[in-house]
């Protein structure tokens, strides 16, 4: 019977169908993005043929500006005293550039990619809270057209009270969380002219990746690393929405701020410290993070400085290493001193007692939106430090004991909600 | 690990039956003029090696191993990859109906006995139109019709051409054979036609049982019960 | 089985539903058919629809790439090896791919082109040592399915040992394992399909030797087929083409297990049918699970992997159930 030779030509047409549906559809993916492509093209050039801008000065001017800033981060970090000259050094500098920045931008971002930006951003997506606190804190909220779900529920005062508002009143779109799974989809449907996060957070680069191919610019942040990364990050978002002079005043402001708790915190010694932001298994900041630059402006020195990033670590260490201050974040009311000492003595046994914060009570549980302020590394950031200062050196702020649940009700932050 | 020592033969034609007792090299006897152990000195059919002679000669394996969820047909198809159109299937399906078993072209390895799938298989292997035909224990699982038929479809085969070497339990097929080749123990014993060869001395010594010739005319040997 | 010839025509109608219906499913929709052919006759829908067109025809297309792909590599070996439980991810080239990408991370190195070379290198480099150590160890079936197995558990106990370290970085690591279509990029996309496509033709142009295996190691090397050479090379191609989609995508679990699966179901043992019929059954899975996953945690989207094992593994129970004794499996 033909049977068999039949169905062998047939199965032969089969495969043949299939790739060529294959075919039709990635032609036709082609053919569209290519559509998309060109009409960004005639956009871009359009609005860049437009604007006469002398493109010589604002390379120049925005590199000094980084370099100032990431200069004046630096030497914060490295906890060097002559912070008040520097500060009237950047007050100098700024006050040399008359010239608001304008477009078309070239940006290097954290990924060393070269994002170009051809005029202002109208229509700015957010993809993390830490890009959208830097948005709205240079002025530019205006201009959001999306944010994460994150941002809608993270974000501390006085920024939750701006995007609810926007939310509420429909100029601002949720987009899902980057952490999660995010929507292209929803991300293309709002048409951005430019989109924000923060670099290797959540899905962020495979985002960047895939939007890049539409010619949707998109800019990276570096802020994960050190403190001086939060301010260059904070006048690059600056720089990218038009806002260059505020986000200038933003860092000034909060250099401003480290300067005068430097000068509080220079007659005590170091305390050693051990920030916990997630219990079994235990994680904790390690060194080269943003939280660890934050530590030690705050006058403590991070006991697991030697392992970078955010190491998980064992009873045992915690025992070994021995901090004089102990901060679990409580991650919204889940964790709280009774979980500490319970994952401790569940596998150490009494000897956890030994350890110098538990045997001097000095272990703060963090919550509500200070626990914001620090794990987001974005503008309020110096305000995170404030805090961590109060909590180590309580004496260098007239406070007797600090309270064991720091919270917006129990310990005030003087200039934090303005 | 050598298991056939020193065996040397040569055989023109018509049927060889290979007998002896379990163990004794009969089916690495096979697989050697199969080309599929390795073996030291010659080997050689109409004066190519076994890897040359691939295309002419077909092996039907004692214990075949076929994929349950095969059909009849597929096999068929399997056997034949090599040769172009469909000449095969029809000298396939003709096989199938000399051994009255036609249906199995359309059933599942799994649904058949092992009666059929030997006979599927042999269809198969014939379909090739071999010019030698290797068979280990053809007619085990096969009740006394098939085996009757199986035999019947050799003999004729043998007549017409095909050369058939079999290795066998059955001394009733030996006498009727062409030439016997008598294995014990990996070394060859005997070789030649079943008369010279066929004796009840010989055959005792060989499978270490008594053994007697109770019929002259066909010569028949059975194992004494005592 | 009486379905076969119907099913020669169901198979394309319904993977070409399924890319329809794919293409204008979704939230964001009044996207769909009549907008690709306002788009092409030039009337120019509205620069919206053309992106998520254009993203949608991307993803689908994608799609259909990981579901042949998985789903021939899957039939072959299983046809190789004559054993139903063998999917295209047996050689370990899933976790070595894993690993390549956890490192990458580590390192900082976080591009999406970087993490798919160093997907890519990972799976192909795990695919040669298990090759090279099963055959330096006897080179049978069995030795290369425990060689993979254990390449497998070692690959990713190191993985993990890698994640603990990651801190925050660790969700584009986990993420990545969940599989996904959502963020392919159309070049990454072409040198998959590449890849993928030669390592099935290849295979394809080896369909009347993988027929043989169904006869036995023993007829089959009598035949004049280098068994243990062909299997070898069925695991190669294979491998790398499931390698290539790995890459691309992260890894998509079931497919390739089941797809193989229904088909032989409905066409018994012929390879060379089998074959076409898994990677359309493969294609219409993946875009199917695609298109579940965008639309069950909207506005968030569900791993892939977890919709085709969820959704699939039922699916397989029925199917068995419902054909109790027609099979030795």
């Amino acid at each position: 019977m033909r049977d068999a030779r039949r169905s062998v030509d047939v199965s032969a047409s089969v495969l043949a169908i299939t790739l060529a549906i294959m075919v039709v559809l990635v032609a036709l993916s082609a053919y569209s993005l290519s559509e998309v492509q060109s009409i960004n093209r005639r956009l871009s050039s359009l609005s860049s043929s437009v604007s006469n801008i002398n493109n010589t000065i604002m390379p120049e001017v925005s590199a000094k500006l980084a370099y100032e800033s990431e200069e004046l981060g630096s030497l914060l970090s490295g906890l060097n005293s002559s912070v008040s000259y520097e500060v009237s050094r950047l007050n100098s500098t700024i006050k040399e550039l008359s010239v608001s920045l304008r477009f078309p931008v070239e940006i290097v971002d954290a990924l060393n990619e070269t994002v170009f930006i051809p005029s202002a951003p109208t229509r700015v997506v957010t993809l993390d809270p830490a890009a959208t606190e830097d948005v709205i804190a240079v002025g530019a909220a205006g201009q959001l057209v999306g944010i994460d779900n994150n941002s809608l529920i993270y974000l501390p005062p006085p920024f939750n009270y701006t995007v609810n508002k926007l939310y509420e009143n429909g100029s601002v779109k949720n987009i899902g969380s980057t952490y999660t799974s995010p929507s292209i989809e929803a991300i293309l449907s709002l048409r951005p002219d430019l989109v924000i996060g923060t670099a290797g957070w959540g899905y962020n680069n495979y985002i960047a990746s895939v939007l890049g191919q539409y010619g949707i610019p998109v800019l990276l942040l570096p802020s994960y690393n050190s403190l001086s990364d939060v301010y260059e990050s904070i006048i690059m978002v600056g720089e990218a929405t038009g806002h260059v002079q505020q986000a200038v005043s933003t860092v000034e402001r909060d250099s401003e701020l480290m300067a005068s708790l430097e000068s509080r915190l220079s007659n005590y010694s170091p305390v050693s410290v051990a920030l916990v932001s997630w219990i079994n298994p235990t994680y904790v900041t390690g060194g080269g993070t943003f939280q660890d630059s934050m530590i030690s402006l705050a006058g403590g020195v991070n006991v697991f400085e030697n392992s970078t990033g955010w190491p998980v670590i064992s009873a045992e260490e915690m025992l070994n290493s021995n901090p004089q201050v102990i901060i679990v974040m409580s991650n919204g009311g889940l964790f709280n001193e009774t979980s500490l000492i319970q994952w401790l003595s569940s596998s150490i046994g009494p000897a956890y007692e030994n350890i110098s914060a538990i045997k001097y009570g000095r272990v703060y549980v963090v919550e509500g939106w200070y626990e914001s302020l620090l794990s987001e590394p974005a503008v309020l950031l110096p305000y995170g430090v404030e805090l961590l200062a109060e909590v180590l050196h309580p004496q260098a702020f007239n406070i007797t004991q600090p309270p064991g649940v720091i919270s917006p009700s129990t310990l005030s932050l003087p200039g934090a909600t303005s | 690990m050598k298991i056939l020592n020193d065996v040397s033969f040569e055989h023109e034609g018509g049927t060889l039956v290979v007998i002896g007792p379990n163990g004794s090299g009969k089916t690495t006897l096979l697989r050697s003029i199969a080309g599929l152990t390795r073996y030291s000195g010659v080997v050689e059919i109409e004066g190519l090696s076994p890897a040359r002679y691939r295309n002419y000669m077909s092996y039907v394996p004692a214990q075949p191993s076929l994929d349950p969820m095969a059909r009849g047909l597929d096999i068929g198809l399997a056997m034949n990859y090599r040769s172009p159109g469909n000449l095969w299937r029809q000298h396939f399906r003709e096989w199938l109906a000399t051994f009255g078993v036609e249906g199995l072209t359309n059933r599942a390895i799994f649904t058949m006995s092992s009666g059929e799938q030997r006979l599927l298989l042999i269809a198969a292997a014939l379909s090739r139109t071999p010019r030698l035909l290797l068979l280990d224990e053809p007619t085990a699982f096969l009740d006394m019709t098939n085996q009757a038929k199986v035999m019947k479809v050799l003999a004729e085969l043998s007549r017409s051409g095909v050369t058939i070497v079999m290795a066998t339990h059955d001394l009733h097929y030996a006498s009727l054979a062409d030439n016997v080749a008598v294995l014990s123990k990996g070394r060859l014993v005997a070789f030649g036609s079943p008369r010279e060869v066929l004796n009840e001395d010989l055959l005792s010594k060989v499978y270490s049982v008594s053994i007697k010739k109770v019929n002259d005319d066909p010569p028949l040997f059975l194992p004494g019960l005592f | 089985m009486k379905a076969r010839g119907l099913t020669w025509a169901l198979l394309p109608a319904l993977l070409l539903a399924a890319c329809l219906a794919s293409v204008s499913v979704g939230p964001f929709s009044k996207v769909g058919i009549v907008q690709v052919f306002e788009a092409l006759s030039g009337r120019g829908a509205p620069s919206t629809y053309l992106y998520i067109l254009s993203y949608r025809l991307m993803r689908t297309a994608a799609a259909i790439v990981i579901g042949v792909s998985l789903a021939s590599a899957g039939a072959s070996l299983q046809y190789t090896l004559r054993n139903p439980l063998v999917d295209p991810y047996l050689a370990g080239v899933s976790s070595g791919a894993l690993l390549g990408v956890t490192l990458m991370i580590y390192l900082g190195h976080t591009g999406f082109l970087e993490l798919y070379v160093a997907a890519l290198a990972g799976g192909l480099a795990t695919l040669a040592a298990v090759t090279l150590i099963s055959l330096l160890a006897g080179g049978g079936a069995s030795t290369f399915l425990i060689t993979g197995v254990a390449a497998s558990y070692v690959l990713t106990g190191v993985t993990m040992f890698l994640m603990i370290g990651l801190g925050p970085k660790l969700p584009g690591a986990l993420y990545w394992m969940f599989g996904s279509v959502a963020f392919v990029t159309r070049p990454l996309l072409l040198r998959s399909a590449a890849v993928a496509a030669l390592s099935i033709a290849g295979i394809a142009t080896l369909t009347r030797y993988i027929n043989t295996f169904m006869l036995g190691d023993d007829v089959a090397k009598s035949l004049g087929v280098r068994t243990g050479l062909l299997r070898t090379t069925v695991f190669a191609l294979a491998s790398s083409a499931t390698s290539a989609v790995v890459a691309m995508s992260g890894p998509v679990g079931f497919i390739g297990l089941v797809s193989p699966w229904l088909a032989r179901r409905v066409y018994g043992s012929s390879f060379s049918l089998a074959l076409p019929a898994a990677a359309m059954i493969g294609a219409t899975l993946a875009v199917a699970s695609d298109i579940a996953a965008r639309l069950i945690l909207y506005p968030s989207e569900a791993p892939l992997t977890a919709v085709t094992s969820v959704f699939g593994a039922p699916l397989l129970v029925y199917i068995l159930l419902k054909s109790r004794g027609e099979s030795p499996w």
